[in-house]
């Protein structure tokens, strides 16, 4: 799609949603740098062929809501553009605490949104995917929990990707933790239909001051989705931001996963598993920047290659000049389980201040055959015993989520991919 | 009554990307409800043999045979000789972290069993509480990481444990003496003599006689350069520990060359 093509289309659909005259400055302005600015790079994967430029001019397009109550027990839960449910427990509610998809929230809270969309943890003019998604992004959801507000339960959120028809995906979401908040969100990403999709997502999340944020993100995209995911995090002074996220897709996923720690005393971490099957590609990007004093940032990634999949991690920690004391971990680690299988785990460290901690871990490698052995050895048969041996490989991540109810789920949705029916 | 025959075995190893022979020719039958155990020194192939009746990867059959009742092992896969009731208690056995001991017997348990008629939990948990009173271990060490962390006698005994809950045919018990104290021992010795039956056959590998006083065998095999070269009662053992291997070797005019004359000289 040419410039003047896209441009127009971006005006039109901004006019059909009579969206404030900033947005549609920062749709322009997306569009203006489109062109011009590179893919993001992802070390040792080349995406440039793949189908994720294959779009429509952005409309409004309706959903209908699938079988089997999938949204069952989700705070928001969203089908396509089409928001399906949206529910706050009352204490929240009464707390200020702000739920809804992106499009209304430009409408009923645009100063918010406004103050933080592509301003705070993303902004314009980095790559080609942010850019194209700020033209193209027709919905997300926006969460924003006021200062002092502490939450106990996690805010669940559930959006499926239209696969039944032809269309567009380009989802951008925000979410607020103003000073002092503590939250936790489970987001689970996954697709209905077999239809052929694009799939643009960007999260950003702004952690204030003392914020604690704990995300989860599941994504179970399937096999017929092409996709390119970031969820970008900044943190103000003394917050922390604990993402924990499954990449359990069957389809080809560049993901970029970064974490900026401005505030002075700020703490990311980041655990990862990643299951990849089949022909499929995954390619994490998992960077941490150390901006502010005595900022501490923690990568553990763990991944699992059957067939003739690349899984591949790469793990940036960036310590700039000026981040005096900061400390920078990562540890990443893939297990192949097949000849054909490829694995890339590489530690990416840069380092621009002297006094500093900086570790980094990284493997990949097979099945232990002694561990097998043993395993055989009391009667286990081999499959099962592979499977005891990758939980045993992802359990250093698995026995670290907090929430209990998060490892069931992910336990069982692992077992799912290990035991996807060619194996 | 089952039957463990193994017939004119020959097997080597890869070292250094040459095939060396270790088994020349081992003939060995076992029957339930006995108790053999295998002596020799250093080297002489006690481990290959062990080894390789389970089926280790590592070690090639050159010739000979294995069966059970008959049926022979050597073309099956090592699960399915666990399952026709073969058990190895390993020397270095595998330590597997993220995976619980629990899990892990369960599995094998399981395993063994129809996909409809799985184990009950409590009947299993139940057998686990008896059996790990019987070998003094906590209840801890059932919820901890297979072998991970654990100390050489812990690994020992939790061999015995799974011996225990998967009750085999026959039990290879490889040096499972080795690095114990003698009250660790004597817990290993019970938790196997507490499987002694008609439906069970054990064959021990070990250099000393100390631990033949504790689970008292019916033959005694003594191995040298990849052979049996001399089999005997309980009696054999005493006098081994008495005249050494090296007495032995004279006697029967062998040219074998021991570990530890190597070493001295």
């Amino acid at each position: 799609m040419d410039k003047t093509t896209l441009l127009a289309a971006v005006r039109e659909y901004s006019h059909s949603q009579a969206e404030p005259a900033w947005l549609l400055a920062l749709r322009e302005q997306a569009v203006a740098v489109y062109d011009e600015l590179p893919l993001p790079k992802f070390e040792k994967i080349n995406y440039a062929s793949w189908p994720l430029f294959d779009f429509k001019v952005p409309r409004v397009q309706v959903s209908a809501e699938p079988a089997g109550d999938l949204g069952a027990g989700q705070h928001f839960y969203s089908v396509g553009d089409t928001t399906m449910q949206l529910s706050l427990p009352t204490e929240a509610i009464q707390q200020g605490v702000i739920l809804s998809d992106l499009r209304s929230a430009i409408r009923t809270h645009g100063d918010l949104v406004q103050s933080a969309l592509m301003k705070k943890a993303l902004q314009l003019g980095t790559d080609k995917l942010t850019a194209l998604n700020t033209a193209l992004m027709t919905n997300g959801f926006f969460l924003y929990v006021p200062a002092n507000v502490q939450l106990q339960d996690p805010i669940e959120i559930t959006q499926l990707v239209d696969s039944r028809q032809t269309q567009n995906f380009f989802n951008h979401s925000l979410m607020l933790a103003a000073e002092n908040s503590r939250v936790q969100v489970i987001q689970r990403l996954c697709s209905v239909g077999t239809q052929a999709t694009a799939v643009h997502l960007l999260v950003e999340v702004v952690a204030a001051a003392n914020a604690q944020v704990d995300f989860a993100g599941l994504d179970a995209l399937g096999a017929n989705t092409t996709a390119y995911l970031n969820r970008r995090g900044v943190l103000g002074t003394d917050a922390q931001l604990n993402w924990e996220l499954a990449e359990m897709n069957a389809g080809d996923v560049v993901a970029d996963f970064d974490s900026e720690l401005k505030g002075r005393g700020s703490t990311a971490q980041v655990k990862t598993i990643a299951i990849a099957n089949r022909q499929q590609t995954q390619g994490i990007d998992t960077r941490m920047t150390n901006y502010g004093e005595k900022t501490t940032a923690k990568i553990v990634q763990r991944g699992i290659i059957l067939d003739a999949a690349a899984l591949i991690f790469n793990g940036i920690g960036h310590i700039v000049k000026g981040a005096h004391g900061a400390k920078a971990d990562q540890e990443n680690r893939l297990l192949m389980l097949s000849s054909e299988a490829r694995g890339d785990a590489d530690p990416i460290l840069l380092i621009d201040e002297n006094d500093v901690e900086a570790g980094h871990a990284a493997s990949v490698g097979r099945v232990d055959e002694r561990q097998m052995y043993y395993l055989l050895s009391r009667g286990i048969p081999r499959p099962e015993a592979e499977r005891l041996v990758i939980r045993g490989f992802l359990a250093g991540v698995i026995t670290e989520l907090k929430s209990k109810r998060l490892r069931t789920e992910l336990n069982a949705l692992i077992e799912r991919r290990l035991t996807d029916d060619t194996h | 009554m089952s039957t463990l025959v193994i017939k004119n075995l020959k097997v080597t190893v890869t070292e250094n990307e040459q095939e060396r022979l270790i088994l020349k020719g081992v003939n060995l039958t076992l029957k339930t409800g006995e108790t053999h155990a295998i002596m020799g020194p250093n080297g002489t192939g006690k481990s290959t043999l062990s080894e390789t009746i389970m089926g280790n990867p590592a070690y090639h059959v050159v010739s000979g045979s294995v069966t059970l009742d008959g049926v022979d092992l050597l073309s099956q896969t090592v699960d399915q000789r666990a399952r026709a009731g073969l058990f190895l208690a390993m020397q270095y056995p595998a330590e597997i972290k993220g995976v619980t001991n629990i899990e892990f017997l369960r599995a094998a348990i399981n395993a063994r069993r129809a996909k409809d008629d799985q184990l009950p939990v409590t009947t299993f948990l139940a057998q686990l509480d008896k059996n790990l009173a019987l070998l003094n271990m906590s209840d801890a060490m059932a919820e901890r990481y297979l072998n991970e962390g654990f100390s050489g006698g812990e690994k020992k005994r939790n061999g015995i444990l799974q011996l225990l809950m998967i009750r085999p045919k026959f039990a290879i018990l490889d040096e499972i003496d080795s690095g114990l104290d003698i009250d660790a021992l004597q817990v290993v010795a019970k938790g196997v003599n507490s499987m002694q039956g008609p439906d069970f056959g054990t064959l021990m590998i070990t250099h000393y006689q100390r631990l033949l006083n504790y689970i008292v065998p019916d033959f005694v095999h003594v191995m040298m350069d990849g052979r049996i070269v001399k089999t005997g009662g309980a009696e054999l053992a005493t006098t081994l520990e008495a005249e050494g291997y090296a007495g032995l070797r004279d006697e029967l005019g062998l040219d074998v060359a021991l570990t530890d004359d190597e070493l001295e000289s």
